[in-house]
């Protein structure tokens, strides 16, 4: 997407046609966000643990895990960047930032991953970076063990924004 | 002829002599003349008093047989009982011929029980338990057995029985005043050796524990048995203290007597001062090494990590975010991540 544009120059996309396509979409974010309803009570006290120490580590972020279930029309990218900037995110530690947030979005429909960050990584992110983070994940969500490759995919983010950090700090040089 | 002669002469010799022993001996006694009498009209036959019971019977005879048979009983001083092992009053103070049986002499057993306090299996058990005791131990113990409230004088209490009965004894020994039945009121006395250097508060504990154990028991033998193998069991320790002891002095006299001038001398001198001196730092150093290390550990982990403020412009009027990362498919089992890696880069609008 492009950088301080309205609109996308390529296809004129706008923040308003996304909030048409995910109109039936619950805003309400809580974390972890399961709208697909793949995880039980007891993955989401865990994946909540995990979010908790998370934060304690990063007082400025704001970490969240979100399931959800697109049609063929529908894309996990923008889906995430329109959760990410139209969800009402509950909870939210106060001294973490706004454009803090770190998102890790699974579509069980279209069987695809992603990771989301907020404008406060975003300089430092780098698209294939991202990627590897999640691959160790990629064995156990063939099997759909959603919970162990949350697990697993969670470090692999931890580790991928400790790197965002010192990067961010060369950049801030 | 001469034997006629000679015949002759023994005669008159043994005539003689016999005529002049006849007149000292006192003269035959004679028949009265009622007695001849009688005899010749056979109403008395000669020897019939003596051949026969029924003999005739003086009426003079009884009296005199009485006054043989009186007996004079006159009042005597009362003398000791001669029942050795009477046992006294539960509440009673040991004294007279007790105070004797008790300490009169060093006891030939390691159980002084004149009362009889024990039936007789219960001190043959309680004698195999000291005896258990003697062939691990080389700290004899004497036990005295008193009831649950007799009491003993204060001149007999075991320092003065130890200064008295076992004033010859150079080793190590214990004294229990055991009170059967109350295990609280037991007096312990460890004396003799160096037995004086072991810590007072480590007699006493001994002692309590040895009493509690014995308390845990309803019957007074059991009693009786626990607290003795629980004595037992606690004099390994002080036996140790006091082996240490006697080291120490051994050590302290031979080191006061030999000259330390020698090599091996000065080298062990040397050693052992290096360890005296240069162990107990490196330990801390290591204990010291080993906290900052961990200190350091977990602030490592517990540290918090901020972002620096990078600001970066909005994307299409999304004010939060968001940039996202390359998206991983698990649709196609034959289509790994490597394989999707290549394909990364491209818009998804």
């Amino acid at each position: 997407m492009h950088l301080s544009a309205e609109e996308c120059p390529h296809c004129g996309l706008v923040l308003a046609q996304l909030d048409e396509l995910y109109a039936g979409f619950d805003r309400t974010v809580r974390r972890p966000h399961d709208a697909a309803g793949v995880l039980r009570v007891a993955d989401r006290k865990r994946v909540t643990k995990w979010i908790a120490r998370a934060e304690r580590a990063f007082p400025q972020l704001y970490f969240c895990v979100a399931t959800c279930s697109l049609s063929d029309e529908q894309n996990i990218r923008s889906y995430g960047f329109w959760l990410m900037n139209r969800g009402e995110f509950k909870d939210i530690p106060e001294s973490a930032s706004e454009d803090g947030c770190v998102m890790l979005l699974i579509d069980v429909n279209r069987k695809e991953v992603c990771l989301h960050v907020g404008y406060l990584l975003d300089a430092a992110m780098n698209e294939e970076e991202s990627f590897d983070a999640l691959t160790i994940g990629h064995p156990y969500l063939l099997e759909s063990n959603f919970m162990h490759s949350i697990e697993v995919m969670l470090g692999g983010v931890r580790k991928y924004v400790k790197r965002l950090r010192r990067k961010a700090r060369r950049l801030a040089k | 002829m001469m034997n006629v002669w000679l015949r002759f002469i023994v005669g008159v010799v043994l005539g003689a002599t016999s005529l002049s022993m006849a007149a000292k001996l006192p003269p035959l006694p004679v028949w009265n003349d009622l007695d001849k009498t009688r005899i010749k009209e056979g109403e008395m036959v000669v020897g019939m008093a003596l051949l026969t019971a029924a003999g005739p019977k003086k009426e003079d005879d009884t009296p005199e047989r009485e006054q043989e048979v009186e007996v004079i009983i006159e009042a005597v001083d009362a003398k000791p009982s001669l029942d050795l092992h009477k046992r006294l009053e539960e509440n009673s103070n040991i004294s007279g011929v007790h105070l004797e049986h008790y300490f009169g002499k060093k006891p030939e057993g390691y159980l002084v029980d004149p009362q009889q306090i024990l039936s007789m299996q219960e001190r043959i058990d309680f004698k195999y338990a000291l005896d258990l005791h003697m062939e691990e131990s080389e700290l004899p113990i004497y036990v005295y057995l008193f009831d649950a409230a007799q009491k003993v004088p204060e001149g007999y209490l075991p320092q003065k029985v130890y200064d008295t009965v076992f004033k010859e004894n150079k080793d190590p020994i214990v004294i229990v005043y055991y009170y059967i039945g109350a295990p609280e009121r037991s007096d312990f006395l460890l004396a003799g050796g160096v037995s004086d250097r072991v810590p007072e508060w480590q007699v006493k504990e001994l002692l309590w524990n040895a009493a509690h154990k014995a308390r845990e028991k309803s019957d007074v033998f059991d009693q009786l048995d626990g607290f003795v193998g629980q004595l037992s069991m606690r004099l390994f320790w002080v036996e140790e203290i006091l082996r240490e002891m006697i080291v120490e002095s051994v050590t302290s006299i031979v080191g006061q007597q030999s000259p330390s001038n020698s090599k091996t001398d000065k080298l062990v001198g040397m050693l052992d001062s290096a360890a005296e001196v240069e162990v107990p730092p490196l330990v801390y150093w290591v204990a010291g090494g080993v906290l900052l290390v961990g200190i350091a550990g977990v602030w490592f982990l517990r540290r918090k990590l901020y972002f620096p403020e990078c600001p970066s412009p909005c994307r299409i009027g999304g004010e939060v975010g968001a940039k996202s990362g390359g998206v991983l498919s698990y649709r196609n089992r034959h289509k790994p991540p490597s394989m999707q890696r290549e394909q990364l880069g491209k818009d998804f609008f």
